[in-house]
C-alpha cells in the first residue's frame, strides 16, 4: 500500500526532475499551490508537465509535501 | 607534598616511641641492653684496631636508654614508617579511584534517560516486550510507512552501520536492528513486513495500538503527531522527531544519531561505544549467539 523501493525511486526521480525545471525557469516556488488540486490544472506554468507527472508517481501528501518543503528551504535561503 | 608531611609525622611518631623507650623495663631487659651495646663498642674497637677513644663509655642511665634506643626504638621507628606508608599509599589509591568514579558520574551527568519498558506487535503479529529484546544491543528507529524520504534514508543509513558492524570481527552478531511505527492507524504487522523487506532482513518491524505505540514513544521521548482527520483513504504524513537510538543489551541507552550524522559517523561512534562496553562487560550481559 505504501511505496516500495522502485516507487519511491520514480517518484524521488519525477520530483527532482520538477524542482530542477522550476530552477532552470527561476519559477518562483511561492506561487506554486501545494496541495493537490485536480489533477488537470497544475500551478507551475513553465513546467506543469513535469507537475503532473510528480503528482503521478508520487501520493498526494509526498507531492504537496515536497513543493511545500522546497518552499520552506527558498524562505531559510534567504 | 604528602611524602613531606609523612616524613614529618613519621618523625614526630619515632620521638615519641623513644620517649616511650625511657619507661622502666626489667632487670634482665637492661642487663640484655647492656650486654648489646658494649658488645657493639666492642665489635668495632676490634676492626679498627684501636680503641674507639672518642666517645666515652656511657655513664649507667644513658647508657640503658642508648641501649634501648639502638635496637627497640629503632625497631618501632622502622615498623611505624612502614605502616605509615602502607596507610598513605592506600589513601592515595583510594583518592585516585574516587576521582576516577566522580569523573565518570560526569560524563552521565546530563545524559537522558531514554528507553525503558514496551509492549508492541512484531512484524510477524506477535507481541513482544522489551524483555525479548534484552542480551543484545539495539538500534531502534522510529518512522511510519507512508513517510516520504526521511524514513527510507534514515533505514538505508541503518542498514549500513548495521552491516559494518555485523562483519566486524570484534563485534559480530551482537546487535537487534529495530523500525517501530508511530502510525499505529495504518502500519499493521502486515504492511511493516512488507516495508521491511526493502531494508535489511535482520530488521524488526514493531507496532501496536495507539496506546502501545504511544508509550514506547515517550520512553524514548519520540514526539509524533496524532493523523490530521482525513477521509478514509485520503493520505497524510505523521511529523515526528528523528533519531537514531542505540541501546545497551540491558536496555540502558547509549547513543543517540540524528539526521545530520552520516553512516560513516554513526559507524565510527557505535563501533567505539560498543567495544567500549564489551571491554567493560566481557560480554557478560549478551545473550547465547543465537541466529538471527
Amino acid at each position: 500500500e505504501a511505496p516500495n523501493r522502485e516507487e519511491r525511486r520514480r517518484c524521488w526521480k519525477a520530483r527532482d526532475e520538477f524542482l530542477a525545471c522550476l530552477e532552470a525557469n527561476k519559477i518562483d516556488v511561492f506561487g506554486i499551490t501545494a496541495e493537490s488540486t485536480a489533477a488537470s490544472e497544475p500551478t507551475s506554468g513553465a513546467c506543469g508537465k513535469l507537475e503532473l507527472a510528480m503528482r503521478k508517481a508520487c501520493p498526494a501528501a509526498w507531492a504537496s509535501y515536497f513543493i511545500t518543503r522546497q518552499q520552506i528551504e527558498k524562505r531559510l535561503a534567504e | 607534598m604528602k611524602s613531606a608531611f609523612a616524613r614529618t609525622l613519621t618523625a614526630t611518631v619515632a620521638r615519641r616511641s623513644i620517649t616511650a623507650s625511657f619507661l622502666p623495663t626489667s632487670a634482665a631487659f637492661r642487663a640484655l641492653s647492656r650486654s648489646l651495646s658494649t658488645s657493639r663498642v666492642a665489635l668495632a674497637s676490634e676492626s679498627t684496631g684501636k680503641p674507639t677513644g672518642d666517645a666515652p663509655e656511657p655513664s649507667g642511665r644513658y647508657k640503658r636508654a642508648v641501649g634501648m634506643l639502638s635496637w627497640q626504638s629503632a625497631a618501632l621507628f622502622v615498623a611505624t614508617a612502614i605502616g605509615l606508608g602502607i596507610y598513605f599509599q592506600h589513601e592515595k589509591s583510594e583518592m585516585q579511584r574516587r576521582r576516577l568514579e566522580q569523573a565518570q558520574q560526569q560524563m552521565y551527568i546530563g545524559r537522558p534517560k531514554i528507553g525503558g519498558p514496551f509492549e508492541l506487535i512484531d512484524h510477524n503479529g506477535k507481541t513482544v516486550t522489551d524483555a525479548d529484546f534484552k542480551g543484545r544491543f539495539k538500534f531502534i528507529y522510529f518512522g511510519f510507512t507512508h513517510c516520504p524520504d526521511i524514513c527510507p534514508e534514515e533505514l538505508d543509513k541503518l542498514t549500513e552501520v548495521y552491516e559494518g558492524l555485523l562483519k566486524d570481527p570484534e563485534i559480530g552478531n551482537v546487535i537487534t536492528p529495530i523500525f517501530i511505527s508511530c502510525d499505529p492507524n495504518r502500519d499493521t504487522p502486515e504492511q511493516v513486513r512488507e516495508y521491511l523487506v526493502d531494508f535489511h532482513p535482520d530488521l524488526v518491524g514493531l507496532t501496536g495500538t495507539f496506546e502501545q505505540v504511544a508509550r514506547a514513544a515517550k520512553a524514548y521521548r519520540v514526539y509524533f503527531s496524532r493523523p490530521p482527520k482525513v477521509a478514509p483513504g485520503e493520505d497524510y504524513l505523521v511529523d515526528h522527531s528523528i533519531f537514531i537510538y542505540l541501546m545497551a543489551p540491558d536496555g540502558s541507552f547509549m547513543e543517540t544519531f540524528g539526521r545530520d550524522k552520516t553512516a560513516e559517523e554513526s559507524f565510527e561512534v557505535s563501533r567505539r561505544l560498543i567495544l567500549e562496553h564489551l571491554a567493560k562487560t566481557g560480554g557478560a550481559d549478551l545473550a547465547p549467539a543465537t541466529k538471527a
